[in-house]
């Protein structure tokens, strides 16, 4: 039986429960539990870097077991950059190391005095003074806290780094070396609380359920026979970028272009000459993951990574060709401790105001794809040094402070900034970047049903009537009820703590793929349930927006996604060379309609015309009390 | 012979030049044969795309039919052959 601990950094006290079980049954665990937790105990009344936010870690049903991807934990949070709903999900060893030391969930509140970190072993939290780490780097503390700087399948660290203790609104938790809890800020959560690390030992793996072990097993076996996953395994996310820059689905130079020329620089063959080693986390069979070492003159890094979110954001996003600076870049935001992503939109931002002559830096050019610049910048946001400091707290208020019309430059929803996919040509995302009830985000539904041709996943879950219009990337008139599914099911999954690669990314595995290893497990259910589950978790984090103040105002895209149309070139290749270089357009990608998506997206959703849940939903859902 | 209707999904629609062609083939015509028939009766850019080193590139998706297909499975007279570049998530 796994607990719930609450650590109270004020009184330095720390209260240990059962995790209630009537909370297990509606909302599993993970995300689940996380948010009904943030829920009941976050209200309105507390600012996001006040001390009675809470950093919810929460470890999901699956986590730490032997089913295939069980690698994930949780963290919500409310969110210094939405000052909404925020949670943030990593993979690595951190989730299953705290799963097996009996946490369903560790909930940190208060301020300590001082700095400090957690150690917590079997069943035990202590706290630990950490004066002597404020100021280090992630893997610093890693390194003084493991005594090495290899993998350990029992005991893990994740961490804040000068970026969360400077309350940087764009700071990570970085586990296990090269692993982020990044989205929305929780890393100047924790830096508020003062709170530097969490150090976890696990127990011995626990003995598994026959029954179990054979479930996790055909799961494995289905996972890695899977035509569908052989791109992910052979070359991680980075397969992506190849045909992303064919359909214009790789933003660049803060989405003002959606290809870039230099493709060959930086496609998943370019990363082959730097990739040392592949990797994977725990129970992971697909290894979706590399080490990989920047060689060039001036930048020596070695890192977990890069993948394709990271890759756009510190690459073709910034106008940056070179992959060594990709790695140097993604090293310095894992050492720092900050969100890979937000930190390339934000260069980004910085680069177009420049363009349009209304930003400029005394020692920086801000000059598209500058290496000066990019490093400059990553350094002084972690310190809040400089132009850094007007950077440092996201887009929104960026613009906020520098006025000048520099708001139309600022890509976020609701203060997160942009993922790196293109709503103009990848329109399920640009609708799921909208709804998200974290902010812009693309693990919220994943919807790729249509951009992949799945359509033997289509084909199982919509009416054959719909398939075409549904399976048509340009159109969009299905593309709610696509989103929506995918925003249940990726809500399971993370409720679950398995990795969306297994579930959403591809539909590998579906939910009725997923049952018998629950029912294996004791849990009564099956797919329709599961999905149920789903439902009631994306209802109640927005039930915590709509108590917050979101409403349909705040389910928009940008202005450039709907008022400024994106031009398509062809990808040429040169007859000589056979380098790639772009051409004549080839057509013009737009969102049609946006407000029909979303008039069609709160229909199905059972919500009202701002963007609410109606009473009967909530009802059907179990979620009338809470509202 | 058998005649097989192809329709090419997304930007690669702009790359062929048609969103849809019925292609006439020998029977026994293979998927990995069908794609390279097309690259190499198309534009230089579709070959680019639709080829690697001379076989069909691993990013390049299939459905025949509304469902996966393996490489070496043959088409059929009046089969829908759908061809896309694979993009999932990210």
């Amino acid at each position: 039986m796994r607990l719930s601990a609450i650590v109270n950094l004020t009184t330095a006290s720390i209260e240990y429960q059962e995790t209630e079980p009537k909370l297990k049954q509606d909302f599993l665990g993970g995300r689940g539990l996380g948010a009904r937790l943030l829920f009941d105990r976050v209200g309105p009344e507390v600012k996001p870097l006040d001390p009675d936010n809470c950093l919810i870690f929460t470890t999901g049903t699956l986590s730490g077991t032997t089913w295939p991807t069980a690698a994930r934990y949780h963290v919500t949070f409310k969110s210094p950059a939405t000052e909404g709903y925020g949670y943030a999900n990593a993979g690595g060893h951190f989730g299953p190391a705290l799963a097996r030391a009996g946490f369903d969930a560790v909930i940190v509140t208060g301020q300590a005095a001082e700095p400090v970190y957690l150690e917590i072993a079997p069943r035990t939290i202590t706290i630990h003074p950490a004066h002597h780490f404020w100021g280090q780097s992630t893997s610093q503390v890693r390194l003084a806290l493991l005594g090495t700087d290899r993998d350990q399948k029992d005991e893990s660290v994740a961490g804040i780094g000068v970026a969360g203790e400077k309350l940087v609104r764009i700071a990570a938790i970085v586990n296990d070396g090269g692993r982020a809890a990044a989205r929305g800020g929780p890393g100047a959560v924790m830096g508020a609380k003062r709170l530097k690390a969490i150090h976890v030992r696990a127990e011995e793996r626990p003995t598994s359920f026959p029954e179990f072990a054979q479930a996790a097993r055909q799961a494995t076996q289905h996972l890695i026979h899977d035509p569908k996953m052989s791109g992910l395994m052979t070359h991680g996310t980075l397969v992506l970028m190849r045909p992303k820059n064919l359909s214009g689905d790789l933003p660049a130079k803060n989405h003002q272009a959606g290809q870039v020329p230099f493709i060959d620089s930086l496609d998943a063959q370019a990363f082959e000459a730097h990739r040392v080693k592949r990797r994977g986390c725990y129970a992971c069979p697909v290894r979706c993951s590399r080490d990989s070492k920047a060689d060039g003159e001036l930048y020596s890094a070695g890192i977990e990574g890069p993948e394709y979110e990271t890759t756009d954001a510190l690459g073709p996003m910034i106008w940056n060709s070179d992959p060594n600076l990709v790695i140097y870049a993604n090293y310095l935001c894992n050492e720092y401790g900050l969100d890979t992503i937000s930190t390339g939109v934000v260069i980004a931002f910085a680069m177009e105001c420049r363009q349009r002559g209304l930003l400029s830096d005394p020692d920086l050019s801000l000059e598209w794809g500058d290496p000066q610049t990019i490093v400059g910048l990553i350094e002084r946001i972690s310190r809040r040094e400089g132009v850094g400091d007007v950077l440092a707290d996201g887009v929104r208020r960026a613009a906020q402070r520098l006025g000048q019309g520099t708001d139309a430059y600022a890509l976020h929803v609701k203060g997160l900034e942009l993922p790196r996919q293109e709503p103009r040509t990848a329109k399920g995302f640009g609708l799921g970047h909208a709804t998200s009830n974290r902010g812009a985000d693309h693990l919220y539904g994943l919807p790729a049903l249509d951009l992949s041709g799945n359509w033997e996943t289509a084909r199982k879950i919509f009416p054959a009537e719909i398939l075409d219009q549904l399976m048509t990337p340009d159109d969009e008139t299905y593309k709610p009820d696509m989103l929506i599914y995918g925003e249940h099911y990726c809500a399971l999954t993370d409720a679950l703590g398995i990795c969306k690669f297994s579930t959403t990314e591809e539909y590998s595995l579906l939910p009725e793929d997923l049952a018998p290893g629950l029912t294996a497990l004791g849990i009564q259910t099956d797919a329709a349930a599961l999905l149920e589950i789903g439902e009631r978790i994306v209802n109640l984090e927005r039930l915590y927006n709509v108590r917050e103040g979101f409403r349909r105002k705040d389910d928009q895209l940008p202005r450039r996604f709907t008022q400024e149309p994106l031009p398509v070139l062809e990808n040429v290749p040169d007859p000589v060379t056979g380098h790639t270089r772009l051409g004549r357009t080839l057509s013009v990608a737009r969102l049609y309609d946006f407000d029909a998506m979303l008039d069609r997206y709160y229909r199905l959703r059972g919500w009202d015309a701002d963007g609410c849940p109606q009473p009967a939903t909530l009802e059907r859902l179990g979620l009338s009390q809470k509202y | 012979m058998i005649t097989v209707r192809v329709r090419y999904v997304g930007i690669l629609a702009a790359y062929a030049g048609a969103q849809r062609q019925d292609v006439c083939l020998p029977e026994g015509t293979t998927i990995e044969q069908l794609v390279v028939h097309l690259a190499e009766a198309g534009s230089e850019s579709l070959r680019s795309i639709l080829l690697h080193e001379g076989q069909p590139n691993s990013l390049v998706r299939i459905v025949r039919n509304q469902a996966q297909v393996e490489w070496q499975t043959p088409v059929a007279d009046a089969d829908e052959i759908l061809i896309l570049t694979s993009i999932a998530g990210g």
